[in-house]
């Protein structure tokens, strides 16, 4: 029998989620809930995001933390001496926390994206949590706008190299010139797309009655406060 | 309409105003700029409703104003934007029809049954379920179609639908246009290239710098001298057929052979090569076109050529001290990496070791807009931009991406004469389109990608072939 549940529980459970990683902040309280979320979530939505900007993601977020931890965080015991750079036990703590924070947020997100189809989402959110239609709909196109945005990133990729930067994001001018396009193009999208939303009745939108709890809300909602207890508690 | 206008005291139409009858089609021209989508955004309401704009005027359907009173446009009107990838906003074929019929109120099983009947209508049933990413643009493009009609409109609205679409997306939207017709709806278009759709209006309305100028009805449209007239207001109305001979079409002085592609083969997955067999020269200051439908690989060819597409096998040898091309995107707003067109062409000069000032005179609107951020030029603006951009990297071959989508007739020539002094200057230009007005004014050979291989046309026979592909030859 399949256990049923709304999609606006995923919602709430992927949101209780990232709330965690701002809460947690030792790599004990983290790695547990981190490294389930992360590995089912990368699991499951993985089929619906390109794998490529998940990479890249993924790869922006690492360089990102060990420069953070470098930059503001390289106290304690030395780790590791390269050249004239020596890495500090806080650089790696730092560096650790925050990439365990990016898995789990990143790793709900992706496992309730697994799950649930948009546009279920939306009518989950209004109707359920009685979130107003304008939001709901503003969450919900963000999800469509993934694929796009990884189409976005190989094309400026293709323009900055032509352009001659190199395809390694060394400096923070660097990570602005991929940056600066990726939201010019996607502000541009985001008009036209409310826009569109507009012609087609958003705002007459209306959605009656509510989906009863079911037993997969229940599971749902004991596996995110198990996870809370668990961070607070180690 | 009065007038109407984004921000107070500032009006973008003036004095604005005429009808349309059931199983209509009025058709609007007007060059980029002459308030074409600003009419379209106040018909529908969004002007005021979305944009914080104003209108002063109303906008009767059935003896309602959609301006006023509680019947929101949306109800009664269907607009199919520019750009289906903007208009897309759900992820599956499905959900995206089923968006619109369920802000509506639509039952929720009358909704579905519709939804099923429109995509099977328009080819998209077996895709429904599939991510609108993996849709061709043709799909797209009917998928944005089919949504706009979903709820039965009185009046459907086309804004430029063949900005950027190939002769048989072009054919497809003439379909669309006429079974509407026939369906006893209003149709609305926009367009500067009203060639495609002048046999078919009832009427056309003409606009200059916001303004009604003049209107014409089906008779007077049959007129050839009328035509003439339009052309000369710098409007897109004669088939490749009926306008006179260009220098494209003429023997110009080429140099040496500078690149050789040699038994080429693309691919995204290696089983299913996009692109087989293909061998072509081009000689240098040359200008050749690259015809085929969208999805034909195109793109995949000439990113391959950049060295940017890494599936293929077969030769590609740059000769004569050339080393490499350099590739400009459809999408001219992937080129921009700074917040200001001066910060642009700055960024050209030092990444080029060009003095800013040459690389700057390139640019006839500089001085006007140098300020701006590039994202808020017109899109002429914005590829003359990319296009000085290439040129100060000093390329031997500049490779262009569907350089004229969505431009006027006079963007169009602005353009083409850059390119011209560029290619007399020696720089060669494989240019990928579907537009007969680049192989009939600026193309010295052509190639056509069909069937994954290329074959070699020439540019007047090409251009006549599509204009037939797209019904008006």
């Amino acid at each position: 029998m399949r256990a049923r549940y709304r999609e606006s529980t995923l919602f709430l459970y992927a949101l209780g989620a990232s709330l965690l990683a701002f809460v947690a902040n030792s790599v004990k309280s983290l790695i547990l809930p981190s490294l389930i979320n992360g590995i089912l979530g990368f699991a499951s939505g993985s089929k619906k995001i390109p794998q490529k900007l998940l990479a890249a993601l993924l790869v922006l977020n690492a360089w990102g933390a060990f420069i953070n931890g470098l930059y503001f965080h390289n106290v304690g015991d030395e780790i590791v001496s390269i050249q004239a750079v020596t890495i500090r036990s806080g650089a790696v703590e730092s560096f650790l926390i925050l990439t365990l924070r990016f898995f789990l947020i990143v790793g709900s997100t992706l496992l309730m994206l697994g799950l649930v189809n948009v546009r279920d989402l939306i009518r989950s959110l209004e109707r359920d949590l009685r979130v107003p239609s304008g939001i709901a709909f503003s969450i919900a196109y963000a999800f469509r706008l993934f694929p796009l945005l990884s189409k976005d990133l190989s094309e400026i990729r293709i323009a900055r190299k032509e352009r001659g930067f190199t395809s390694v994001v060394l400096s923070p001018k660097h990570l602005r010139s991929i940056l600066l396009p990726m939201l010019n193009i996607s502000y541009e999208r985001a008009v036209w797309g409310g826009i569109s939303a507009e012609l087609r009745g958003l705002r007459l939108r209306k959605v009656s009655g509510r989906k009863p709890l079911g037993l997969g809300d229940v599971i749902i909602l004991s596996a995110l406060a198990l996870q809370w207890v668990i961070s607070l508690y180690s | 309409m009065r007038s109407a206008g984004y921000k107070v005291g500032e009006a973008v139409l003036r004095e604005t105003g005429f009808d349309g009858g059931e199983g209509e089609l009025i058709l609007v021209g007007g060059a980029s700029g002459s308030g074409k989508t600003t009419l379209l955004l106040t018909i529908s309401g969004i002007l005021s409703s979305l944009m914080g704009g104003w209108v002063d005027g109303s906008v009767f359907i059935g003896g309602e104003d959609l301006l006023r009173g509680d019947s929101p446009a949306s109800r009664l009107v269907g607009l199919v934007l520019q750009d289906p990838e903007k208009q897309v906003l759900m992820p599956t074929p499905l959900d995206e029809v089923l968006f619109t019929l369920e802000n509506l109120g639509f039952d929720e099983s009358e909704a579905l049954t519709r939804a099923t009947e429109l995509l099977r209508s328009f080819g998209l049933f077996d895709k429904r379920l599939d991510h609108v990413e993996t849709l061709s643009g043709g799909e797209k493009r009917r998928l944005s179609l089919a949504s706009a009609i979903s709820h039965k409109p009185y009046l459907v609205m086309l804004d430029e639908p063949t900005a950027s679409m190939d002769p048989w997306g072009i054919r497809e939207v003439r379909r669309f246009v006429t079974d509407l017709i026939k369906e006893g709806k209003t149709v609305l278009i926009v367009e500067h290239k009203i060639k495609y759709f002048l046999d078919m209006a009832d009427k056309l309305v003409l606009l200059s710098s916001g303004r009604k100028v003049s209107e014409y009805s089906r008779n007077e449209l049959a007129s050839r001298d009328l035509l003439k007239k339009l052309r000369g207001a710098g409007l897109d109305v004669e088939p490749v057929h009926e306008m006179p001979e260009s220098p494209g079409c003429k023997e110009r002085r080429i140099g040496e052979v500078i690149l050789t592609v040699e038994g080429l083969e693309c691919w995204h997955e290696r089983k299913k090569p996009l692109l087989k067999d293909v061998s072509f020269e081009l000689r240098r200051g040359e200008v050749l076109a690259l015809v085929g439908p969208n999805g034909s690989g195109k793109t995949t060819l000439l990113k391959t050529i950049a060295g940017f597409h890494k599936g293929y096998s077969g030769e590609i040898v740059f000769r004569g001290g050339v080393r490499k091309a350099f590739y400009v995107s459809q999408t001219p707003d992937y080129m921009f990496l700074e917040n200001s067109v001066e910060g642009e062409l700055r960024l050209a000069a030092s990444k080029t070791g060009r003095s800013f000032e040459v690389v700057a005179g390139k640019v006839p609107f500089y001085e006007e807009r140098k300020h701006y951020p590039p994202y808020r030029l017109s899109l002429g603006q914005r590829r003359w931009l990319t296009l000085v951009i290439a040129w100060a990297h000093k390329p031997d071959i500049i490779l262009m991406d569907e350089p004229t989508a969505g431009l006027d007739l006079s963007l169009l020539n602005s353009l083409f004469e850059h390119v011209r002094g560029l290619s007399e200057g020696g720089v060669s230009f494989i240019i990928s389109t579907h537009d007969p007005r680049v192989l009939l004014g600026l193309a010295d050979r052509s190639l056509i990608i069909e069937g994954g291989r290329v074959k070699e046309l020439e540019p007047c026979k090409a251009a006549l072939m599509l204009e037939s592909i797209a019904g008006v030859y």
